[in-house]
């Protein structure tokens, strides 16, 4: 029995927390280190063809460093989810696959489920303005590259959270409730950029650069077009499609015009604060924070 | 028309890596696999040397809890050999994930008890240093994976973080599992997390 002495047991597992783990930590560093090279390639592109400059580098840095309080932030808050999403589920008395068993049509399921879900989460972001707080920051960006899929709030992660909870309710067990939350927010990595032009067929179902570079841009025709996740199906079915034509004026409709991390982090708040505080009545204030940026009252 | 970015032979190259990258995200997906990649296991510091050994003996093991007339029963699910030459934690981890994504419980008919989940030691060979373990249920079908004698069987209680199992009661107590067919009994919750694990080592 000498060389049982070499077992020194560390079978701790949980399975389904592990799997949680595995999908968010996993995906996110093979995303973080694909991602990394993409850009690499770009800025080498801008390099060469002449058009890296100053401004593009401090945006991209800019860009970048948003992920600081967003990894903070999504680390606790996605675990707080985590814990309220058990418990929803412990509670509710539906569920589709109760021992949380691994069915790959349901995983597929929840993807797309995740993806809908996803398509409206990013539509309300846009048209309220509450929401637009956070999500603006993704959109500050006078360029598009791959830094900007990078470039977050730290509070979208309780923004996500929250639209994805019908799903549990619905009786989707919480691991695949988060694997296709994951699954639709990892696809979003290679679709900011200016180095792929259009995809052929491909442009009909999936959400593409193209189609994404227009949900970017600031012009007229292009504002608030393309909210889809990975299929852009949504966005022809809810009737917010537009396809690319000329080259989108990426950012806000007023431009942020500064790198600086915290002005990026909050610079929609005091534009909602000051409307709130000159509101002529409770229901003008309560119409600023609900209605879509850029409401005023008749 | 307002001109795009203008573009170079690097635009190909990214072009490659976007395809490649897709079709390696697909792989990772459909393999199920991901820590395997991303991690490759966290617990391989773990990997036995003296501290740990040392810290394993110093672990207190609750008292047998008493000993136990069983009936004859049969499980079924995976099996696999594990060598006690490699990393044993690393061996059983995969067996369980194997029986997790074999999604034994739902693929399966004539469970007798699919609350518990029977880890069962059996086939020790001196040579590879190594024993089967098996993972399943209770079943009363022909086609079984294994059979556990009648017997009194010595109950301890387990850890489900591995400090206590069949073969560490098995080391402890000096066993020689020649011709044994121990087992422990895994009960899950509702979602397939352990929640609690008795061992039990026949009594000679
Ligand atoms: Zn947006």
């Amino acid at each position: 029995m000498d060389d049982l002495e070499n077992y020194y047991a560390t079978i701790y597992f949980d399975p389904v927390l592990e799997y949680i783990e595995q999908l968010s930590f996993g995906v996110y560093e093979w995303v973080v280190l694909f991602g990394v090279l993409f850009l690499a390639l770009e800025v080498l592109n801008d390099a060469v063809t002449r058009q890296f400059n100053k401004k593009s580098a401090g945006e991209t840095i800019s860009s970048l460093v948003t992920q600081i309080p967003y990894y903070f932030s999504e680390t606790f808050v996605f675990t707080g989810f985590v814990f309220l999403y058990f418990f929803i589920w412990d509670v509710t008395p539906w569920k589709m696959n109760p021992a949380g068993e691994y069915w790959p049509w349901m995983l597929l399921g929840a993807i797309i489920a995740a993806d809908f879900i996803y398509y409206w989460e990013h539509r309300i972001m846009h048209r309220v303005r509450l929401l637009w707080l956070a999500h603006s920051v993704h959109h500050s960006s006078p360029m598009i590259n791959t830094a900007t899929a990078f470039r977050f709030s730290m509070f979208d992660p309780f923004i996500s959270g929250a639209f994805h909870l019908p799903l549990v309710l619905c009786g989707v067990h919480p691991v695949y409730v988060f694997a296709g939350e994951i699954i639709v927010q990892a696809y979003q990595f290679w679709i900011h950029n200016e180095m792929t032009r259009k995809l052929g067929p491909l442009e009909w179902v999936l959400n593409t650069p193209s189609h994404h570079r227009v949900h970017h841009g600031s012009d007229k025709k292009y504002i608030d077009k393309n909210y889809g996740g990975i299929l852009i199906i949504w966005d022809r079915i809810f009737g917010t499609f537009v396809a690319e034509q000329e080259r989108p004026t990426y950012g806000l409709t007023t431009p942020i015009n500064t790198i600086n991390p915290f002005k990026v982090q909050f610079y929609e708040f005091p534009k909602l604060f000051r409307d709130i505080a000159g509101a002529r009545s409770i229901g003008h204030a309560v119409k600023y924070i609900f209605k879509p940026p850029g409401w005023k009252p008749e | 028309m307002n001109k795009h970015i203008t573009s170079s032979p690097i635009a190909f190259l990214y072009g490659v890596v976007v395809i490649l990258s897709f079709f390696f995200f697909v792989y990772i997906f459909t393999t199920g696999d991901l820590i395997g990649y991303a991690y490759d296991y966290p617990e391989d510091d773990h990997k036995w040397n003296k501290e740990s050994a040392q810290l394993t003996e110093a672990q207190p093991h609750s008292p047998p809890s008493g000993v136990r007339k069983m009936d004859a029963f049969q499980v079924i699910g995976v099996s696999a050999r594990i060598h006690f030459s490699g990393d044993v934690a690393q061996e059983i981890n995969a067996l369980w994930k194997r029986f997790y994504r074999a999604n034994v419980r739902n693929n399966t008919d004539h469970i007798a008890d699919p609350q518990h989940v029977y880890a069962v030691y059996h086939q020790y060979k001196d040579n590879p240093f190594s024993v089967m373990l098996t993972l399943g249920y209770r079943t009363t079908a022909d086609n079984a994976s294994v059979r556990v004698q009648a017997g009194d069987y010595q109950q301890w209680s387990g850890d489900i973080e591995g400090k206590s199992s069949v073969l560490t009661v098995w080391d402890e107590q000096h066993i020689n599992p020649q011709s044994h067919t121990d087992f422990e009994i895994w009960t899950l919750d509702d979602w397939m997390s352990p929640r609690s694990m008795d061992i039990y080592i026949r009594v000679q």
